[in-house]
């Protein structure tokens, strides 16, 4: 397993030292903003410009680095080993094929802990020099944009064990992630409808104009604001429930997602081998 | 441990793919030699090494090596097994330190001292990319992995393909010196019958996914010759004496299979000794029987 790691981590080490480089730069990027802010040139735009400048500045740091670390440490070999020929040498090796993918799964949970470590420390560094005191709820951002990233890598790799064409593989996953995103857009957007139609009686969707509908709101006591922010409450109100009693759910998940995408790269494995 | 007659022994090997089958084979590779595996391209010997590997898995047979059954010891004869392939299997840009650290951690018996003697002999370097190699330090390069963990059966898949006769020439002189002792065994399957002839104690020739021939080198050689002669003299020869002929303008060549009784049936008739090469030839246009 020792071996197979190595591998992955000398096929992909350059990946992984241009997105260390990038970040370093992005963050050397966000500093230089917030100091400039201080005692340069941005404060020469307005105290009110400036600040939004450190926000956004601030935010890239924390999130932007956090990303793009993510998103280029997670190795992918598995096109590599196709067309270099690895794929039929590995099989001649004294290793099973639940070993083979394997060893791509842990460099890539190791991959995870150190970047979730390197954003902690990001993080803990960028408030004192933003002047921002520590937002908790940003401990669970930063991993949780680590596990979605890890999550579609897992997926691409499952496809590129199954499918033998890199393309077609790239192709399957773009359609399903934009599937995800339009289902997910689509599905919001009917449900916040519902909820406004439910809480004014009124289709507010139906082609009306926003005169109209401010008009057709004040008849029943209310307005677009307080619907929104009604809607907000309910919204943090269902993932405060979750959060409270089925947090459980999350791991749950993505460990099923995991054993899953493990299960069936291992099978693709052996059968491209011809051996199931 | 060692107490075993044949490195490999195949039983009835079948694999069926659409449009090709590989049709219950059966050979076996004795301890301490070294075997040539022929055949012209599509005729099974890939399906055959695969499957010794497993990397495909046979559809029926059985298939031995050391004495074991190898699909129950598979992870263990692997140990002792190792693979060389016409084209390098390595990522580009691996070098040979990395592979060396890599294959440490995966071969049990893996020597580095051995890997970097070998890595010296053949002046590989150490530190350069795979993908800035040539073709024949690439095919040192597998050799000196091959060679660096102590295996007892060494499985070539056209491995001198395409380097030309110096480095052929060297690598075949590895092989020698690698047959020195007793318990390897080399399984080589070569287009370059001349190749085999210089350093094969046996050849299996397969054609079609079928075996057509396998035995000791030199009882194929000398049971084998090619019967020279006239157009009108070759119209006496009975067609069961012969493989089959190639027949021109001036005369017929037949490659038989069992010169002894030739000589005896056919008293007076040139037969010259045939190379592994002829026999190929001859024997792949068996069905025609005639050809020119």
């Amino acid at each position: 397993m020792k071996g197979l790691m190595l591998k992955e981590l000398y096929l992909s080490r350059k990946l992984r030292l241009f997105g260390a480089v990038i970040w370093f730069v992005m963050t050397v990027f966000c500093v230089l903003v917030r100091l400039s802010a201080l005692y340069g040139n941005i404060a020469l735009l307005g105290e009110s410009s400036a600040e939004r400048a450190c926000d956004i500045a601030y935010y890239i740091m924390v999130f932007g680095g956090s990303m793009i670390l993510y998103a280029l440490q997670f190795s992918n070999s598995v096109v590599g080993d196709e067309k270099s020929g690895f794929r039929i040498y590995e099989h001649t090796l004294p290793v099973r094929e639940e070993k083979l993918v394997g060893a791509v799964y842990l460099t890539n949970i190791c991959a995870f802990g150190a970047v979730t470590l390197v954003n902690y420390i990001v993080l803990l560094i960028a408030g004192p020099i933003f002047g921002r005191s520590l937002d908790p709820r940003f401990l669970l951002y930063i991993p949780a944009i680590g596990l979605t990233i890890y999550v579609l890598s897992l997926i691409k790799g499952t496809l590129n064990y199954c499918i033998r064409n890199p393309k077609k593989a790239s192709a399957i996953l773009t359609v399903c992630v934009l599937a995800v995103y339009f289902g997910a857009f689509f599905g919001f957007a009917a449900w916040i409808n519902r909820f406004f139609e439910e809480r004014s009686g009124i289709d507010l969707f139906s082609g009306m104009s926003e005169t109209e509908r401010e008009a057709a709101l004040e008849k029943v006591g209310l307005t677009e604001t307080q619907l929104m922010k009604e809607f907000e409450d309910k919204l943090m109100d269902i993932l405060r429930w979750l959060g409270d009693n089925s947090w459980w759910l999350v791991p749950l998940i993505l460990g099923s997602l995991a054993a899953l995408c493990f299960f069936l790269s291992v099978r693709g494995l052996k059968r491209r081998g011809g051996r199931c | 441990m060692n107490d075993y007659e044949n490195a490999i022994e195949i039983k009835g090997l079948t694999k069926h793919y659409d449009g090709f089958t590989l049709d219950g084979i059966s050979f076996d590779v004795p301890k301490g030699s070294i075997m040539g595996f022929i055949g012209q391209n599509g005729a099974g010997k890939s399906t055959t090494i695969y499957s010794l590997l497993g990397i495909v898995k046979p559809d029926e047979g059985e298939i031995k090596i050391f004495g074991k059954d190898f699909r129950e010891n598979e992870l263990e004869i692997k140990h002792d097994i190792s693979a060389v392939f016409d084209e390098l299997p390595f990522h580009e840009q691996l070098n040979a330190k990395m592979l060396d650290r890599m294959l440490s951690h995966i071969f049990k018996d893996w020597s580095s001292e051995t890997f970097k003697s070998y890595l010296d002999r053949f002046s590989l370097p150490y530190k350069k990319k795979f993908g800035r190699f040539s073709k024949g330090m690439k095919m040192k390069l597998q050799i000196a992995a091959a060679l660096s963990h102590n295996a007892r059966l060494l499985i070539m898949d056209e491995a001198t393909t395409g380097l030309d006769p110096v480095v052929r020439n060297e690598i075949l002189d590895i092989f020698m010196e690698y047959l020195q002792d007793e318990d390897h065994s080399i399984l080589m399957s070569s287009h370059i019958t001349s190749d085999l002839e210089k350093i094969a104690d046996s050849v299996t020739f397969i054609d079609k996914g079928k075996i057509l021939l396998t035995g000791y080198k030199d009882d194929i050689l000398a049971s084998h010759g090619i019967l020279k002669c006239t157009k009108s003299d070759y119209a006496a020869i009975d067609k069961a004496d012969y493989i089959s002929a190639r027949v021109s303008d001036v005369g017929a060549e037949l490659l038989i299979s069992d010169r002894a009784a030739c000589e005896r049936k056919y008293p007076g008739a040139v037969i010259d000794s045939a190379a592994l090469d002829d026999i190929m030839v001859y024997y792949v246009n068996r069905e025609k029987k005639e050809w020119s």
